[in-house]
């Protein structure tokens, strides 16, 4: 690995990396169901050959990546996936709903890989969930899965994604975004409850006026480990860009955000912001958080703002002054800390059930 | 006929937890219900404190002297439990709660409050219809109710919302924290109105304010001037506005401090 690739995955155990091989297990098919009231799309996955063009002389050293490679490594007839095209000025109406399951192989390690492609045309416009479900009975933790995600903007489409993820297993996921003139993407992820999660996100914005939003909530104990990677490249001017993420670290688990913001040297009038915001329960949790930015142009508007606290205690005596026992009242803090990316969706028909999901989930904190 | 006892507090001593620097040097006091007590006093003389304490505040030890709450020993509770038994603070300061609405906050106070009880859980139908019928009372309507608890209010209605609180859970005991600081003459007359219309021949109220202009709309039976941790002084209403004229220095002299 070079220096860019060890940077990139500075904090990623070695023996984790090699679960992404034959060492993470057998290959089985991730069972994948689909609900659209109006979508064009089809359940088969991309063609290695084909996204290795897409990342090929792409400016994220893609090629060396490991994730990338051990993913496109695997024989398309081995992989599963979705993929989606909508022609040009089609509006998909609702939300097209993808659940993706893990059905396990007995007590044995099991793998499984997708490959997915989502290509908006231009000015089309799209609403995509997509839930990935927990890995079946014994074999959850000897669960590896392995996602790639490649998403084509064309000028003026909009594409929203919200993303659950509580497989309980370990997972490993490549968002590539490569948005043009005017559009705007939208991808929020929820992170709910993974043993281990890698997530790399690499966003080009590659003419002006587009915009991308990168949103994300991660929820971890135990020995849990969650690592969120972006890198967003601002190759032209004129476009913005927001990353927001929000987590939570309880008992021994550890929980990683590096925020890249390249901007290069042509890209003037680029806005680019980030923030990362963590709570930190207790005193065997870690978490780091790595604002990286390299900035070229010099009429940009750059902020980026990290912070890492624990529960106010002002507002757990307010809400016990009310009535409301200590525990409900650190659960009601965390779910208010972290609700606020549930509350920025615009997918509003899943709000009541993702704020229902993160309290399911904080009653085991 | 003798009324109710709501809270009797003996000989209270309170000290800073992490200091031991005490603030409270023996208080007594007795509330029955069906009264509005004032308490006054000079800055720093322990009626925040007093406050705290009674709310169960961990920032405070009590060192000395028995409270008593509806006949309970209230020392023992926890912040919860004195809250679920019918004990209300209207915070000087209230806290904001990024993220978390009122409507979602105040639910689970009142569900919380009930099943401590024993009592089922209010149905959505009633919590809405309580809740529209409350907020008319401090003249909130329904603009603040999907808001994140007192995030961007402003003074006025951060105070106000502390009266709609305090009207939603229908405390046996309010003790209201300086809640006229800061507000203009509209917001005051507000929540001092509010006030006034949650009083009801079973539950009491502690007025804890700096300035005699509250007690016009508010009416207290007993006004007491609390100073360097003691009561050292109550009288009827006559007395704020004496205070307000005269300051505390004559009282001070008069009863201060050689106790």
């Amino acid at each position: 690995m070079d220096s860019t690739l060890k940077e990139r995955y500075r904090y990623t155990p070695k023996d984790r990396l090699a679960a992404l091989s034959d060492g993470g297990g057998e290959l089985f098919p991730t069972e994948i169901e689909t609900e659209a009231a109006s979508c064009l799309y089809k359940k088969d996955a991309a063609a290695a050959a084909e996204i290795a063009k897409l990342t090929a002389g792409s400016e994220h050293k893609m090629a060396g990546d490991p994730l990338i490679a051990a993913n496109l490594a695997v024989p398309d007839t081995k992989t599963q996936g979705v993929q989606i095209d909508l022609p040009d000025n089609f509006k998909a109406e609702g939300i097209l709903y993808i659940h993706m399951r893990y059905p396990g192989n007995g007590d044995k390690a099991a793998r499984y890989v997708q490959r997915n492609i989502i290509r908006a045309g231009r000015n089309a416009s799209a609403r995509i969930a997509v839930y990935h479900h927990p890995a079946v009975g014994a074999a959850e933790t000897r669960a590896t899965i392995d996602a790639l995600t490649c998403i084509e903007a064309a000028a003026g489409a909009s594409v929203e994604i919200i993303e659950v993820v509580e497989t309980r297993a370990v997972y490993f996921e490549t968002i590539l975004n490569r948005q043009n003139r005017d559009s705007h993407v939208k991808i929020a992820t929820i992170d709910l409850d993974n043993a281990f999660l890698r997530r790399n996100q690499f966003v080009s914005l590659r003419e002006p006026g587009s915009e991308c939003n990168l949103e994300g909530a991660y929820i971890t104990d135990g020995t849990q480990y969650c690592d969120n990677y972006i890198r967003m490249h601002h190759a032209a001017g004129h476009c913005t860009s927001n990353q927001l993420f929000k987590g939570v670290a309880a008992d021994e688990a550890r929980a990683i955000f590096t925020g890249q913001i390249y901007v290069a040297r042509d890209a003037q009038k680029t806005v680019a912001l980030q923030e990362n915001h963590n709570i930190v329960l207790s005193d065997g949790a870690r978490v780091d958080t790595r604002p990286q930015l390299e900035i070229y142009a010099d009429d940009v508007k750059c902020n980026h703002g990290a912070t890492i606290g624990r529960l106010d205690p002002e507002a757990i005596y307010y809400m016990r002054q009310r009535g409301i026992g200590l525990e409900a009242a650190k659960r009601l803090q965390i779910e208010g800390f972290t609700g606020e990316i549930i509350d920025h969706s615009r997918i509003e028909e899943l709000g009541h059930l993702l704020h229902e999901k993160i309290s399911k989930r904080l009653q085991n904190i | 006929m003798m009324s109710q006892n709501i809270l009797t507090i003996k000989n209270l001593h309170a000290a800073v937890a992490d200091e031991g620097k005490e603030i409270l040097r023996g208080i007594d006091l007795t509330v029955n219900a069906g009264e509005v007590h004032a308490i006054m006093g000079p800055n720093g003389s322990g009626k925040s404190t007093l406050a705290s304490v009674l709310a169960g505040n961990e920032r405070f030890a009590v060192t000395e002297g028995e409270v008593s709450f509806q006949g309970m020993n209230l020392l023992e509770m926890s912040i919860e439990e004195r809250a679920a038994r019918g004990l209300f603070l209207g915070f000087q300061y209230p806290v904001e709660i990024p993220g978390v609405s009122m409507a979602s906050f105040l639910r689970l106070a009142i569900n919380q409050q009930r099943a401590f009880r024993g009592e089922e859980p209010i149905s959505s139908g009633d919590f809405l219809r309580l809740m529209r019928q409350k907020s008319e009372i401090v003249e909130l309507g329904d603009k603040l109710m999907n808001r994140a608890v007192n995030e961007g209010f402003s003074g006025g209605e951060k105070k106000r919302n502390e009266i709609f609180q305090m009207a939603m859970l229908e405390p046996k005991l309010a003790v209201l924290d300086e809640t006229d600081s800061g507000l203009d003459i509209d917001a005051l007359r507000v929540v001092a109105t509010g006030v006034a219309r949650l009083k009801r021949p079973d539950n009491a109220t502690i007025v804890i304010t700096h300035y005699q202009r509250l007690l016009d709309y508010i009416v207290p039976d007993v006004v007491h001037v609390l100073y360097h941790g003691r009561i050292i002084h109550s009288a009827g209403k006559e007395l704020a506005r004496e205070l307000e004229e005269r300051g505390y220095d004559w009282l001070i002299r008069e009863y201060g401090d050689n106790a």
